[in-house]
């Protein structure tokens, strides 16, 4: 840690070489965006322990595959729901490996789930009309606005110029930016949406492209990936499944759960974890060079500086685009009261739409659609990961390999409850890898832990509310989660990056939470 | 619009009038526990076992006869387990078919009474041949056609050899959105599949529908053979990726 942490701050140290005068004409080139469209796939050179798996991943998926397929049906599953699972852990070892590009897999995944009559064709095929990916083709419409106006630039400057002294607190800055936004906007994807082309310019201000990834693109994008995910976990409102799981815990145990119970008991492990992250991300996993942590800019942050000045006051583009984008933040921050003020709920989605739809209008909008940044791929990469989630839930092979891990881990009376309360919280935290959807796991998990609860005399609070606690740390994968699709797109880190990053993070929130559970829990009263 | 309201009305009338029929000589009786098991054979008939648990401590008279809602079309002759006294047939009025069950006068206290018999046509085994991947599909719907409720109601469907579930199709009730069990439960019972399903209390025209598809275990071997030639000439043909002059561009 001490050699990783001596480069970073050797490398802020030389953020401003005076003698170097920037060129307008180079700043303007780095950031340029255009150069980084999303919908680019980018081509990238494979280190030798990613050749390697990529080799081996191809024939260890169908491996995988064929051992999941071929073995005898087990009693509570249907043939169906077999070869879900089997296809699943094909497109999981793929996904990972990466033998062919992401969408790819997710395209043979879908072809295997009709081949094998794991899911039904049109179910299959109904995958891509889904919300969510309608929520990402508008909301990349979106944030192409804040790209073609400069509005993103403008942000990002203003951002690096205040908080670009180093490296490191530029990713503060961020991690604290997407506290804010959580308790604000519940719809993780749009908050997502709404910091990408800021992290793209600042990305690209470090020297980190698609094309030439580079550990700072590394950790910034993936703290932000944990940020906006751990954080919706510190707010009762963060997320829908955490709405679920409070009125799981109120119907079947009668216990309430207040908006505050909620974010003094998980705030603090989130906060905790996203400081840790902090610090192990740039340091241990993905440690930062001096030519990572330094502005790839002549003359460091004045010229960057002064490039902000040069930019002079918003815009008229500028301002239509802050207005836009801020009806649509509106939208999804009111979303409570649409209710009372409309007559009906305008989701998430449909506000974004609105927001694309003002965006294409004939001289009021912004945008051209061939100015439009929409990554087609991650779509199919993203439908693919959702039918395979989905035929996992329907088929219900999903509910059964959490059936039979509860039974095999055969819980009676004589367990110690922190052995169970802990058990309980790494199977939580763990299961976020074969789910596509936060609300999914909570139908099927919650209302276990509550039974266990409730059959061996604990309050339903004491497992349930740490075990709802974990359902938003879903960081392990790009498939996981939407904002983990969208950062994804972006292609500063691989698969297996965000695997190293999120399955780290996951084990040590694991710990925090036993260590909360035990200590701060205890004493709000949560935790006997 | 009125088609449909004359055949709801058509079936409540039919239900009154089959509760008249079969009801009233079994009026006092409680049905406690109706349980059905279907052991399916690989020719689309099945093994039916039928108990109920009767109890009569409401009548004031001594019961002899009482009725049972009747699910199947086809069925062989009746019998019954625990008494050779016991006779079943089975009557139908506006297309409700229900088992007029005779056994010694009770009066008063609980009798259990289990009915076997022969179902034929459960399912069409040349369904195989034209429908998708070669299954078949079933359908299983239980009605409660008595006036009375039904305490708790279970239905065990055991599959033929060499057959599994190949998916639910259609569950009725349905499960709830956010309902954290299934209404169905699949398991490995002496070497066959079995789907169940459990409903309590049943009350007077409340159904039960289980639709799913059988499909045999055994799997193509084709399917093993071409996953493995596959990836031994994937290792073969792209050997070159990890040679250390070469640069994968992926």
């Amino acid at each position: 840690m001490t050699t990783a942490t001596t480069t970073a701050i050797e490398a802020d140290q030389t953020l401003t070489p005076a003698t170097n005068e920037a060129t307008e004409q180079e700043l303007d080139e780095l950031l340029d965006l255009d150069k980084h469209r999303l919908s680019k796939v980018p081509k990238k050179k494979a280190t030798n322990s990613e050749k390697w798996m990529k080799y081996l991943g191809f024939p260890g998926g169908i491996l995988l595959f064929l051992l999941i397929y071929f073995l005898p049906t087990p009693g509570g599953l249907t043939t169906s729901g077999q070869a879900v699972l089997a296809c699943f852990g094909l497109g999981l070892v793929w996904w990972v490996t990466e033998p062919l590009p992401t969408y790819v897999t997710s395209l043979c995944l879908m072809v295997a789930l009709v081949f094998l009559d794991g899911w039904e064709e049109k179910l299959v095929l109904g995958v891509l009309g889904l919300d969510v990916i309608w929520l990402n083709v508008t909301a990349f419409v979106l944030s192409s606005i804040l790209v073609k106006t400069n509005l993103a630039k403008r942000i990002a400057l203003k951002l690096i110029v205040r908080f670009g002294h180093s490296a490191r607190s530029i990713m503060m800055a961020f991690i604290l930016l997407q506290l804010a936004l959580a308790p604000l906007i519940p719809a993780t994807a749009a908050r997502a949406v709404m910091t990408l082309p800021i992290m793209l310019v600042i990305a690209a201000i470090y020297g980190a492209t698609s094309d030439h990834p580079t550990n700072f693109g590394r950790s910034m994008f993936l703290q932000n990936l944990l940020g906006i995910n751990i954080f919706s976990s510190g707010f009762m409102t963060g997320s829908t499944a955490n709405l679920i799981c409070i009125s799981f815990i109120a119907s079947m145990s009668g216990e309430k759960v207040y908006y505050t119970d909620w974010m003094f008991a998980a705030l603090p492990v989130a906060c905790t974890t996203m400081f840790l992250a902090w610090i192990i991300g740039p340091s241990f996993l993905f440690p930062l060079s001096k030519a990572d942590a330094t502005p790839h800019i002549k003359g460091g942050i004045e010229a960057l500086d002064r490039q902000l000045e040069k930019m002079g006051s918003m815009s008229f583009a500028e301002k239509k685009a802050a207005i836009l984008f801020g009806l649509v933040i509106f939208l999804w921050v009111t979303d409570r009261f649409h209710l009372a003020w409309f007559g009906f709920e305008i989701s998430a989605v449909m506000a974004a739409m609105l927001g694309a739809i003002i965006t294409f209008l004939p001289r009021l909008g912004i945008l051209q659609w061939n100015e439009a940044d929409i990554p087609w791929h991650l779509m199919l990469f993203s439908a693919g990961a959702y039918a395979g989630g989905l035929a996992l839930d329907h088929t219900g092979a999903a509910r059964w390999a959490i059936n039979l891990l509860f039974q095999y881990l055969h819980i009676t009376k004589d367990v110690n409850f922190w052995v169970l309360y802990s058990g309980i919280i790494a199977l939580l935290m763990f299961s976020h890898l074969v789910f596509t959807s936060k609300t999914m796991r909570t139908i099927i998990m919650i209302p276990f832990v509550i039974m266990i609860a409730k059959q061996l005399g604990y309050s339903a609070v004491s497992l349930a509310l740490p075990a709802a606690f974990t359902i938003d740390w879903v960081i392990g994968l790009p498939i996981n989660a939407k904002p983990n699709v969208i950062l994804f797109s972006t292609g500063q880190y691989s698969v297996l990056d965000n695997m190293k990053y999120g399955i780290l993070m996951t084990a040590i929130g694991t710990v925090l939470f036993i260590v909360f559970g035990m200590t701060w829990f205890r004493f709000l009263g949560i935790t006997p | 619009m009125k088609k449909v309201q004359w055949k709801t009305m058509r079936f409540v009338l039919a239900l009154l009038l089959a509760g008249c029929w079969f009801g009233v000589p079994g009026f006092g009786l409680e049905l406690r526990e109706l349980a059905e098991s279907i052991q399916l054979n690989a020719d689309g008939t099945g093994n039916v076992e039928i108990r109920a648990l009767v109890n009569a401590s409401g009548s004031t008279l001594p019961v002899q006869t009482f009725a049972l809602p009747c699910s199947f079309k086809d069925i062989g002759p009746v019998s019954c387990a625990e008494m050779a006294s016991v006779t079943a047939t089975v009557a139908e009025i506006e297309g409700i078919r229900q088992f007029q069950v005779t056994i010694p006068p009770l009066a008063g206290g609980e009798s259990r009474i289990t009915l076997q018999f022969t179902a034929k046509g459960l399912f069409d085994p040349q369904k195989k041949e034209t429908e998708d991947f070669g299954t078949i599909p079933v359908t299983y719907q239980h009605v409660n056609t008595l006036p009375q409720r039904i305490g708790s109601y279970s239905l065990r469907i055991i599959l033929p050899e060499g057959q599994a579930v190949g998916g639910i199709s259609e569950v009725i009730p349905k499960p709830g959105k956010n309902d954290p069990q299934l209404p169905y439960t699949l398991s490995w019972e002496n070497q066959r599949y079995t789907v169940s399903m459990a409903l309590a209390p049943m009350k007077t025209g409340d159904r039960q529908l289980l639709k799913f598809r059988l499909k045999s275990t055994a799997k193509p071997m084709i399917l093993l053979a071409a996953g493995l030639v596959i990836s031994l000439l994937y290792l073969y043909f792209f050997r070159d990726m990890v040679q250390a002059d070469k640069d994968v561009i992926s």
